[in-house]
């Protein structure tokens, strides 16, 4: 993060990439059964997209789009059928480079409870940085640093279970961390977790973000993905859409037919414009309370 | 229909003792639609296991029907009553064929064949999976969705008169979700007592006629969703939130836009805020 070395390589790279899920297969392993995809339907169908170091952005998709299995693609989990993925100009399909991918592509899932593996916060923290042979007295910076940045110091000697769900998905994330990873991928993290859980969350990615951290977020929140800097929209594995926020809610009628929608104020704007008052229709919940206050003092 | 009177939980703990639930009074008159708010740990779940009769009171009586049902005659006949839908239900799929899952429960309160048989086809009409194509399909080969209906058709089965849904839509995209909650207002119309925790104010303030907080085991309030959303203030202090559009309602009114109060969906905040335009240029003449 702190290194301002300028890397002409992107930090992930899709390339025509293809997955077809063995036929008999099982639902994948880390997703919620209400994201399966069927077996020998294209869960990627030729997908291409590239991800810049330092960017943020937000990937769409009803639940089987193709979403979790394009984020397992990233670390190695699964590898293309054809085309190609480059994590950190690595190519996944190497055997001999998954370790060093996911030592670089850090992933938190839906459940943190299943990602959780002591009962001492800042061990769970330290699992990754150890399996990675960090020597003993950086990993206790490093623990230190990352639980600082999802703002949980004080629990560091804390028992997991006895958290919240947000809290738990923040000790998750600060593990990840932990092994300085260039790329954070973060899948539908705020599904299991309650209002106040999921804003927790969303600042400390926003946070990470601004702090040079490239960030992955898939999302069925809307709202979430406005706060993305590039949005991605797929469908039945294929690219539907890509573009910053703004310009990719635009296509509410394509959205609604990928089983998405927009968010709030793009809706509210769209029932005043339906009863005749002149607002915008891309618009952030901010601006358009300034427009509307503008009108008011007009009127 | 279902009644608590003064209901408590309390449990033992390495810790020592934790109590989950305070005394609780609270009754849930017929056809109503109570929404159910509060972080984890609130004692959301520590509720709904106390209404189905899944955990027995340490004080305190839940009435059904005017029955108490610590009597295990009672008790034995409440799942004919009351249905209730964990999260995530869909894990609890196990039948080979979507019909032979939903008439689990139907077969085990007893009826006929053709009774069931019955049941089946009404509970997948009123999820709207239709029988052809989905009757003889393994739960497996569903979308998420379709096994989230699949596994709701089997609690509706068995005729519920009241439905507890512990988060039904956490998980599903967009559309999933309001095709879902479209059904859940059917239920509700067509006489079903309903029970529903969701952590989406918004969801609650679409289908909910109460509403009740809970918080560290406690009910701090408890009205119409007019009524609870009306206090945002509260509600954020104890870090929960409101619907969408009272939220910016709230924001309009703090910077000076003149709104009414208890706006808790898109339609009605769209109509306050296009009124108080039209009405600001008709007073003064414009």
């Amino acid at each position: 993060m702190e290194d301002a070395e300028v890397s002409p390589v992107p930090i992930v790279e899709f390339d025509i990439v293809n997955y077809v899920y063995p036929a008999h297969a099982t639902v994948p392993q880390t997703a919620t059964s209400a994201d399966a995809i069927p077996a020998q339907q294209a869960a990627l169908d030729a997908i291409s997209f590239t991800v810049e170091p330092g960017e943020f952005l937000a990937v769409i998709g009803a639940n089987g789009s193709g979403k979790s299995t394009l984020a397992k693609h990233i670390n190695a989990l699964l590898k293309p059928q054809s085309g190609r993925v480059l994590t950190v100009g690595l190519d996944t399909s190497e055997p001999e480079l998954a370790f060093e991918i996911r030592s670089h592509a850090g992933m938190v899932f839906q459940n943190p409870d299943n990602q959780m593996v002591t009962s001492i916060v800042a061990d769970d923290v330290a699992f990754g940085p150890e399996n990675l042979a960090v020597p003993h007295d950086e990993i206790a910076s490093r623990v230190d640093d990352a639980l600082d940045a999802v703002k949980m110091t004080d629990f560091a000697l804390r028992n997991p279970a006895h958290l919240s769900g947000g809290q738990k998905q923040r000790i998750c994330i600060a593990g990840v961390l932990a092994m300085r990873p260039d790329v954070l991928i973060l899948d539908e993290p705020g599904a299991m977790l309650d209002a106040r859980g999921r804003r927790g969350i969303r600042r400390i990615v926003r946070e990470l973000n601004k702090g040079g951290m490239t960030v992955i977020l898939i999302t069925h929140f809307m709202e979430e993905a406005m706060l993305a800097g590039r949005v991605l929209v797929i469908s039945e594995g294929r690219n539907m859409l890509e573009g910053a926020p703004i310009e990719v809610f635009a296509h509410k009628e394509l959205l609604r037919a990928c089983r998405l929608d927009v968010p709030f104020s793009l809706l509210l704007a769209e029932e005043l414009c339906a009863r005749g008052i002149k607002v915008p229709e891309l618009v952030s919940p901010k601006e358009l309370r300034e427009v509307l206050l503008c009108l008011h003092s007009k009127a | 229909m279902l009644a608590l009177e003064g209901v408590s939980y309390t449990y033992r703990s390495h810790e020592g003792d934790v109590t989950a639930l305070k005394p609780l009074d609270l009754t849930i008159e017929d056809g109503t639609f109570l929404g159910i708010i509060g972080h984890t740990g609130s004692g959301k779940s520590t509720l709904l296991q106390l209404m189905c009769g899944l955990l027995s009171p340490s004080s305190g009586r839940v009435v059904v029907d005017g029955e108490n049902i610590a009597d295990k005659r009672v008790r034995n006949r409440l799942h004919l009553k009351i249905g209730m839908a964990f999260q995530y239900p869909e894990y609890q799929l196990f039948a080979p064929t979507v019909a032979e899952d939903i008439a689990f429960g139907p077969r085990n309160a007893g009826l006929s064949a053709t009774e069931v048989d019955k049941r089946v086809r009404l509970a997948m009409e009123r999820l709207r999976l239709g029988y052809e194509r989905f009757a003889h399909a393994s739960p497996f080969e569903l979308s998420g969705g379709e096994k989230r209906r699949a596994a709701l058709a089997g609690v509706i089965a068995t005729d519920p008169k009241l439905l507890i849904l512990d988060e039904p839509t956490a998980g599903l995209d967009p559309a999933g979700r309001s095709e879902l909650l479209g059904i859940i207002e059917e239920f509700n119309r067509s006489g079903m007592t309903l029970v529903m925790v969701s952590h989406s104010m918004d969801d609650i303030a679409r289908l909910a006629n109460r509403v009740l907080v809970l918080k560290d085991g406690a009910a701090v309030m408890q009205g119409t969703p007019t009524e609870v959303f009306g206090r945002g203030d509260f509600l954020r202090s104890i870090n929960l939130g409101v619907p969408q559009a009272t939220e910016f309602a709230a924001e309009l009114r703090a910077q000076g836009f003149p709104l009414p109060e208890g706006l808790l969906t898109l339609e009605t905040l769209a109509s306050a805020i296009a009124h108080e335009l039209e009405s600001g240029s008709v007073s003064r003449g414009i």
